[in-house]
């Protein structure tokens, strides 16, 4: 009987420490975008934590603001809050005073660093995020030109909260033209290599284009957009040392493996009147080769296999009946990636910065050469020997033979 | 010698008890003074005497329970060659007193179903089952007519295992129209029908069905040997029978499956399963039962077998979502908020909000309300039932809603468990899931993901410990076999059937070359 007592009573002691972590869902602060930065306060260097936090009741069907804007007065979406503080986590305490609802970042999207702070180091504004459980090392991170609480307060016509939009961005349109997604993990993991450079996107609080001049004037104020693209560069030990242009943003996505699609404009490869032809990439993956020289130093290959459509091809040159047409197509193709690649390359040596990770690939590929190394390693990477070696693939020229305007007289 | 000192002496009434133990006494006056007792106040009793023979000077009586045999049959059968034709026999060497008796049963009864018995209690029991008895005054034994026939209901397709393709026959409340169905299905004599007699006062007939040469010996014999054991006062339907005979007394699982379905009771005796029907049921019930065997549907064999499979894996989804849909939904929005996708969590929170209860007090009410929805609709009157579906749709699902004393999700996530656990094709295997539902809501309230496997792991270790008839309940998954098992996550296609299941019988196990 006693065992019976006690077997019954058993299961109770699993209740009886429950619920200590229990949180019903409309009693958290949901950030859904973080900016950090570095401001001058009070005599001395303090952190800025901006939140952008979701505001439930607003999304209630019927009340408040949820057919999108809402009227004056109606609650908002979402909700920017900023809090100072000598870390990031007393940043964040300060907000806490605010907010009647415990923050929880478990579905923080992105984290934005304010330019000064990066410049001045961002390993100190990592810590607390990488540390916190809540937070997801899959949110992406970028760098904002100026400070990043700008960009968070920017009003988006189409989406409720800066933050969300940025992460959307990145999740449909990163690795088209010279965006490149990078999330907070990685991030993490190239600078705790120490060798290698991470990079980050960029966003930039720019007026919105859209807009003519006596919309301007009525407005009042100039409505902003936002704007995403290039890199932001870091040194290994995590300050901002320069940002990349779109054309070197390009090289180092090549390398990276992180182009999804894109167009490569090649000049048409016959004589007479150039008009450009538009290839578009279909898919692309890189490998790095790592060779050792004689001298002990290693050199670097990079092998880079595309597959390419046709874009658009206009002019009088009925040239794609030929294969050789192709093929001609094909080494312009090679020629601008690598070219492309190079430029980069030069680029990322004259700032000492390893954004492609070439010494992890030694280290991978060569270990015991990579031990004696890896203390010169900012010394030998700006002297290594790259070659870029680009395998473009022919696939579809799309629906039209040649094109409409083809002249006769060239067949 | 001291019952022929009584018969003299009928003025000191005998306990009945004594009296059933006696035998038949040869002098008809006695024995009917003796029945008369027993059947004192069973008004559905008739007692015909009347006499016959040449010169009308042999007594005799009929017997039978109103209601239970065919009245033509009796007069036409009994009476009438008894009191018409006796006269007509010609008087031949045979026909001699002595061997009147002989006569009677060997050439008048014109009865098909003819037997005998010599003491009350047997006699008793036959009038009580529809037979009807004749006693003939000088002999000590009666004659026994088989000529039963009541009314009972037709049979029809069944109501509760819905088929759209398949047979519609259903079993009914008579026991002998059930071996017919089963009988009509397997015309082989291996096919065998023991009959038992189980209870006190209601000595229900009992039949045990299994198919000789494939059904395993030791299980048979398991069966019998648990069923001759039981001792109750009345047996009204097999699911009294599974209780007894149930390895497992404090398991919410099913333990035999109940089928009112004779093509299904056939195809499980054929893979070595025992069946037992009980007179007065039209459930029929078979063990061993294993879990698996629960998400199996008979029209899954009546269908293409790629479609069939389709259908099972889809209870198997609904067998999973039953029973673990709410849970995990507490356990999600109140442990692991990170996991849901940003917008569909904000969706959630906005029409959570104001709502004044945790997410596990809400999904209990919720819950509650659907089992009371769901018990009241199958209790009600029909003619109130679209009183409950309105009350329940609009009440619970919207006004419930619009208060704000529930959310949406939590009543989406309500309706979609509800209907689940409509998926199985075993009815008590629905109620199984119903009821383990709550005990894991508890724990995903009180901890979350990790309550939910713990909550599982007990549900797991509960199951694989358990047996039906010396058969693992979660055979043939576990122990793995990959021949039983090939049929039973999905539908295996007939012609790749060559073998029985081999949890059931180890024995012939061919059942195509």
């Amino acid at each position: 009987m006693r065992k019976v007592v006690v077997t019954l009573l058993l299961p109770l002691l699993l209740v009886t420490g429950g619920c200590w972590d229990q949180r019903e869902i409309n009693d958290l602060a949901m950030v859904v975008a973080t900016a950090a930065d570095v401001v001058h306060e009070a005599g001395n260097e303090q952190v800025r934590l901006t939140l952008q936090i979701a505001n439930p009741i607003a999304l209630v069907p019927g009340q408040g603001g949820g057919g999108g804007g809402g009227g004056p007065g109606a609650p908002k979406a979402f909700w920017t809050v900023a809090g100072t503080g000598r870390t990031v986590r007393a940043a964040s305490l300060s907000i806490v005073e605010r907010i009647p609802k415990p923050i929880f970042f478990g579905q923080d999207r992105l984290t934005l660093v304010g330019e000064r702070a990066a410049r001045l180091g961002i390993t100190p504004l990592l810590d607390r995020p990488l540390r916190n459980r809540e937070t997801r090392r899959s949110m992406y991170l970028a760098i904002a030109r100026g400070e990043a609480k700008r960009v968070l307060e920017v009003e988006m016509p189409t989406f409720r909260a800066t933050g969300l939009a940025i992460s959307n961005l990145f999740d449909l349109e990163g690795g088209r033209q010279a965006i490149m997604p990078v999330d907070f993990g990685e991030f993490a993991y190239n600078l705790s290599t120490g060798t290698t450079s991470p990079a980050a996107p960029v966003v930039e609080v720019v007026p919105q284009t859209s807009i003519s001049a006596e919309d301007r004037k009525s407005l009042g104020a100039v409505p902003q957009a936002i704007k995403v693209s290039r890199v932001a560069v870091f040194s290994p030990g995590g300050k901002l040392v320069d940002f990349f242009d779109e054309k070197e943003t390009l090289g180092l996505m090549w390398v990276l493996n992180k182009i999804k699609t894109r167009e490569i404009i090649v000049p048409c490869p016959v004589e007479g009147p150039v008009e450009p032809v538009v290839m578009g990439l279909v898919r692309s993956k890189s490998r790095i080769i790592v060779h050792l020289e004689k001298n002990g130093l290693p050199s670097f290959e990079v092998k880079v296999r595309t597959t390419c459509d046709l874009w658009e091809h206009f002019g009088t040159h009925p040239g794609l009946l030929t294969p050789q047409y192709y093929e001609s197509l094909e080494r312009r193709v090679n020629t601008s990636i690598e070219r492309e690649i190079m430029h980069t390359v030069r680029k990322a040596q004259s700032l000492h910065a390893d954004v492609f990770g070439f010494g992890e690939e030694v280290k991978r590929q060569h270990y015991p050469e990579w031990k004696r190394m890896a203390q010169d390693w900012p010394e030998i990477f700006p002297v290594v020997k790259v070659t870029v070696k680009a395998e473009t693939g022919f696939r579809h020229r799309g629906l039209s033979v040649e094109p409409v305007t083809a002249r006769k007289e060239h067949r | 010698m001291r019952y022929i000192t009584r018969k003299n002496q009928p003025s000191q009434p005998l306990p009945d008890e004594q009296i059933l133990g006696q035998k038949l006494d040869s002098n008809l006056q006695v024995n009917m003074e003796y029945l008369e007792q027993l059947l004192d106040g069973c008004s559905d009793a008739v007692i015909r005497k009347f006499k016959f023979g040449k010169g009308r000077d042999i007594d005799a009586a009929l017997l039978y329970f109103d209601g239970l045999v065919l009245k033509t049959e009796a007069e036409d059968s009994i009476l009438r060659p008894l009191m018409l034709e006796f006269d007509l026999m010609e008087n031949t060497p045979e026909t001699k007193a002595a061997d009147m008796y002989e006569n009677v049963k060997e050439r008048l009864l014109v009865v098909t179903d003819l037997l005998e018995c010599d003491t009350f209690d047997k006699a008793v029991q036959h009038l009580a089952s529809g037979d009807a008895i004749l006693l003939i005054n000088g002999y000590d034994r009666a004659l026994v007519a088989g000529i039963r026939s009541w009314e009972g209901r037709k049979t029809e397709s069944p109501d509760e295992e819905v088929l759209i393709k398949g047979p519609k026959e259903g079993f009914t409340e008579t026991l002998r129209f059930n071996t017919a169905l089963l009988r009509r299905r397997l015309k082989t004599s291996a096919f065998k029908m023991e009959p038992l007699q189980i209870g006190r006062l209601s000595k229900t007939n009992v039949v045990m069905c299994y198919v000789k040469g494939i059904a395993a010996e030791s299980l048979v014999q398991e069966v019998r040997n648990r069923l001759q054991k039981i001792d109750i006062d009345a047996v009204l339907d097999a699911a009294y029978l599974e209780e007894i005979i149930a390895e497992h007394h404090y398991s919410i699982f099913p333990q035999a499956e109940h089928t009112e379905r004779p093509d299904r009771v056939v195809a499980h005796v054929l893979e070595g399963r025992v069946a037992i029907m009980v007179d007065g049921s039209p459930w029929v019930m078979v063990v061993p039962a294993t879990f698996p065997q629960f998400w199996i549907s008979p029209e899954d064999y009546y269908m293409g077998y790629i479609p069939a499979s389709f259908i099972r894996l889809l209870r198997q989804v609904a067998f999973f979502t039953a029973l673990l849909l709410p849970s995990i939904y507490v356990a999600t929005i109140t442990y692991h908020q990170e996991m849901i996708p940003t917008p569909l969590l904000l969706t959630i929170a906005s029409s959570r909000e104001g709502v004044p209860f945790p997410a596990l007090v809400e999904a209990i009410i919720m819950e509650i309300t659907f089992e009371f929805l769901r018990e009241a609709g199958l209790r009600m009157p029909r003619a109130i039932g679209p009183a409950i579906s309105i009350v329940g749709a609009l009440v619970i699902g919207d006004a419930a809603v619009a208060a704000g004393l529930v959310s949406t999700p939590m009543v989406v996530v309500v309706a979609f468990t509800g209907i689940a656990s409509f998926i199985f094709p075993v009815y008590s295997a629905g109620i199984a899931v119903r009821l383990a539902r709550f005990p894991l809501l508890a724990m995903a309230g009180f901890l979350g993901y990790f309550g939910i496997m713990i909550g599982l792991i007990l549900l797991l270790v509960h199951l694989a410990s358990m047996t039906s008839f010396g058969v693992p309940y979660l055979s043939p998954l576990a122990p793995a076999n990959a021949n039983d098992s090939s049929d039973v996550l999905v539908r295996r296609p007939w012609w790749t059937m060559k073998q029985r299941p081999r949890m059931f019988s180890p024995i012939n196990r061919v059942r195509q070359e």
